[in-house]
């Protein structure tokens, strides 16, 4: 019975919110007005809750006993000695993860019905939701990087759109492209990643993954590194850190889910799952232990400067996740996911009470402040941190100063080929 | 083609569906069409199922014709461009004729690259894209035909295994050139242009790694690009007919809440292009990598780039088509019609997303077994 139930209960998870997003979208591209916002909110709730569901079977099929199980549902595509397998990984790591974002998508999706009531893209929003649930399962599950990456590409997708969710003002517009740019670029790194460690070790199996120790200490660290990339774009790491701040446009419920709770740890939980990797390839986690510390040092100082509750809570998360991803890379991966699971729990509360912020310093009143040990230590380097932090160390510019030379090239071959299909076009008479 | 009788029955009623679902959305759209339509595909159907490639590719330079003849006054580069195909395709029937290997496949590969708009061959299909949408969407249907004549006629040659990495890295090549020129289009359907052509580029080095004996990933490449590319052709030469000419170059108009059918479905095409998760594009854009990273791990890796380049540019042009302050129009969103291939399109495009093996098992049996 217990694999019965495990089988059911991972595509309960992964496929119910999938399908009833599917439902909801197919029905309104057929007619809008046959769903209310209610039934709106019925069908994909009824989704979100066949995910949790499909967890806590999974939670009681393995009863959080120490093994991992691979539950194999044959190949999702096989062509010739390449396939995917529609393998799923069940272990400690999966479930706790699974479950954080389950829940929390429910209690979002219950927050949400009352907070976008009557908004314009309630039923948009609900469908993307839907989708980013089926994305974490997908994640969360995954026993081969290939699925993996269809989740968190789903997850990526979702992300621009919700943070482009007030698509009438030009910013929130401009900042999902930029959030979702930075996620492209750096999901290059994943999909190398992937193609590689399939040519090398024969699969992207998670399990398969200790066989990493193997390869030689430069295969390795590039692996490492190139996973890490795509961690440090989702998680917002150094010196992609940029668009998170830009991400707070999105609605507060969203906010909460993606950038507080669910979305800005995926990146951090793709290291726990290739940890194997990790530990084969110093170097690279060297790497991760500055790139956390560094970005742990940047956020917490924005954050002292940020006026705006959502912009400062942000900054805040970020902090946090970079001292996780120090962990991590530390080899403290218990310490890790215990941090990782208190944090997404007290921000997503946090962000979700962040509308009530104007009520509240009412309510308590404003702290003094009181001069920090640096200002009292060295007030030269402390205002020049100051004016640093107000410009969030110019990261913006900086990152517009590097795709400047792209978009310059593009402008040039634009113009060639322009040139080149003038040259190569049949002349057309002007009378005709 | 000879092999199992039962593989190849399906085959060709599999094929038979992706034959008629991009003939069937330009007939829906057009209307007038039909008659020409179904003509083409009882002769792409010929070509489908005859084993002999001279007959074949001489049914195929037969529909490029009618192609050509059906071009010839909105786009006349397009219609030069397609009866060079034609005629290039009649020089390949010769070639196989006289088992002239290195010519058949060179031709081949010339006929290709006019058909997909693989640059220095692309002025045809780049004028298609912006002032002959629909017969875009009709030549499609037959360039599939043609993707699979050449990786059953031509790709098994030792010429053709010879010369693969070099159409992989020309292929990965543009594929990026042509991403970057996305990113700076100044009018909606360059973004049509843009993608067409790049995924041209994608084409030809799938066709490249089929050489190597990866057919199911160049059948999958080629299927897939054609519906998704289809779908977009649709999608903003439905939204241009309705506000005209789109420009690129001030704030974004927000046409999303005027049309947010056409808004979503141009962000669905959108994305399958470019390799969205459950959509054929995903699937097939992994499955090429792999077979690519055996022959050329550059060419993958600039193939790689290029896909996430113009999946930027793709949102970005989506952002400043459809989000900004409402706009106010008098015009209807998709019509019955209109929806109706929309949902066709989708649906085959989730499906082959889903369950790309019930194409690619098929393909690999029939091609492989033969070849």
């Amino acid at each position: 019975m217990m694999p019965d139930m495990l089988q059911w209960g991972l595509v309960l998870s992964i496929a119910g919110p999938l399908f009833c997003s599917l439902l909801v979208g197919l029905l309104l591209l057929a007619r809008s007005h046959w769903l209310t916002e209610n039934a709106v909110y019925k069908l994909c709730n009824c989704g979100l809750l066949l995910a949790f569901l499909g967890s806590l079977m999974v939670l009681v099929a393995h009863r959080f006993s120490g093994t991992a199980i691979e539950v194999d549902f044959g190949h999702w595509i096989s062509i010739g000695d390449y396939e995917i397998p529609a393998l799923l990984y069940v272990d400690r790591l999966a479930l706790v993860f699974s479950l954080l974002g389950s829940a929390l998508t429910l209690l979002v999706a219950r927050f949400s019905q009352t907070y976008l009531h009557k908004e314009a893209g309630f039923a948009r929003f609900f469908m993307l939701l839907g989708i980013f649930a089926t994305g974490t399962q997908l994640v969360a599950f995954a026993g081969a990087l290939d699925l993996f990456f269809a989740g968190w590409e789903a997850i990526g997708i979702c992300s621009a759109l919700f943070i482009g969710y007030f698509y009438e003002r030009e910013e929130p517009v401009r900042s999902a492209v930029r959030a979702f740019t930075t996620y492209r670029i750096c999901d290059a790194g994943f999909l190398v990643a992937i193609v590689s460690i399939h040519e090398l070790l024969g699969s992207t199996s998670i399990s398969g993954l200790m066989a990493a120790e193997d390869l030689g200490g430069v295969t390795v660290t590039l692996i490492a590194v190139m996973l890490m990339l795509a961690a440090f774009g989702k998680s917002a790491q150094l010196p992609f850190s940029s668009w998170l701040p830009r991400a707070m446009e999105g609605p507060t419920p969203s906010s909460a889910l993606f950038y507080g709770s669910v979305s800005i740890h995926i990146g951090l939980f793709l290291l726990l799952r290739i940890s194997p990797i990790l530990e084969a390839a110093p170097v690279a986690r060297a790497l991760g232990i500055v790139v956390g510390i560094a970005t742990a040092i940047y956020a917490a100082s924005v954050a002292r400067t940020h006026t705006d509750a959502k912009g400062a809570l942000a900054h805040a998360t970020l902090a946090q996740t970079g001292l996780i991803l120090a962990e991590i890379c530390f080899g403290f991966t218990t310490f890790a996911l215990i941090h990782l699971v208190c944090h997404a729990l007290l921000r997503v509360w946090q962000y979700l009470r962040a509308p009530n912020t104007m009520a509240d310093s009412h309510e308590f009143g404003h702290q003094a402040h009181t001069p920090s040990l640096l200002e009292k230590v060295l007030p030269r380097t402390s205002n020049w941190l100051y004016a640093q932090s107000l410009h969030r160390f110019r990261l913006d510019d900086r990152m517009d100063s590097t795709i400047a030379p792209v978009l310059w090239l593009a402008e040039s071959l634009a113009r060639w080929d322009e040139l080149l299909r003038r040259s190569l076009s049949r002349r057309q008479d002007p009378n005709s | 083609m000879s092999g199992h009788a039962g593989f190849i029955l399906s085959f060709i009623a599999f094929s038979a569906v992706l034959l008629a679902a991009p003939l069937l959305a330009a007939g829906l759209r057009t209307r007038s069409n039909w008659i020409s339509a179904a003509c083409m595909l009882g002769v792409l159907t010929f070509a489908l199922i005859t084993s002999n490639g001279v007959l074949a590719y001489l049914a195929l330079a037969l529909v490029t014709a009618i192609h050509a003849a059906s071009a010839w006054h909105k786009a006349p580069t397009g219609a030069l461009y397609l009866l060079a195909a034609a005629a290039t395709l009649v020089a390949t029937a010769l070639a196989l004729a006289f088992a002239s290997d290195t010519l058949a496949f060179g031709l081949s590969c010339v006929a290709l690259a006019l058909r997909a708009g693989l640059a220095p061959f692309h002025a045809g299909v780049a004028e298609m894209c912006m002032k002959q949408r629909e017969l875009l969407l009709q030549q499609s249907s037959s360039l599939l035909i043609l993707v699979l004549a050449h990786l059953y006629y031509i790709d098994h040659l030792p010429i053709a295994y010879e010369m693969a990495p070099m159409l992989v890295i020309w292929g990965a090549l543009l594929t990026l050139v042509y991403a970057l020129t996305a990113l700076v289009q100044r009018e909606l359907g360059g973004l049509l242009r843009s993608s067409t052509l790049m995924h041209a580029g994608m084409l030809y080095a799938a066709v490249g790694a089929g050489a190597r004996g990866h057919y199911g990933a160049a059948l999958l490449v080629a299927v897939s690009v054609v519906f998704a590319l289809g779908g977009l052709a649709l999608t903003i030469s439905a939204l241009e007919a309705r506000v005209g000419k789109i420009s690129l170059t001030g704030p974004g108009v927000g046409r999303a809440r005027a049309f947010p059918r056409l808004a979503a479905a141009f962000a669905f095409f959108g994305g399958a292009s470019v390799g969205m998760p459950g959509t054929a594009g995903f699937i097939s854009d992994d499955v090429l990598l792999h077979a690519l990273w055996e022959e050329s791990p550059a060419g993958a890796i600039i193939i790689i780039f290029g896909s996430a380049i113009l999946a930027v540019a793709t949102l970005s042009i989506l952002a400043k088509a459809f989000f900004g302050p409402p706009m106010r129009v008098h015009t209807p969103d998709l019509s019955l019609q209109e929806r109706s291939i929309v949902v066709l399109l989708v649906v085959l495009l989730l499906g082959l997303g889903l369950a790309p093996q019930l194409l690619v098992g098929v393909a690999e049996l029939v091609l492989g077994n033969t070849i």
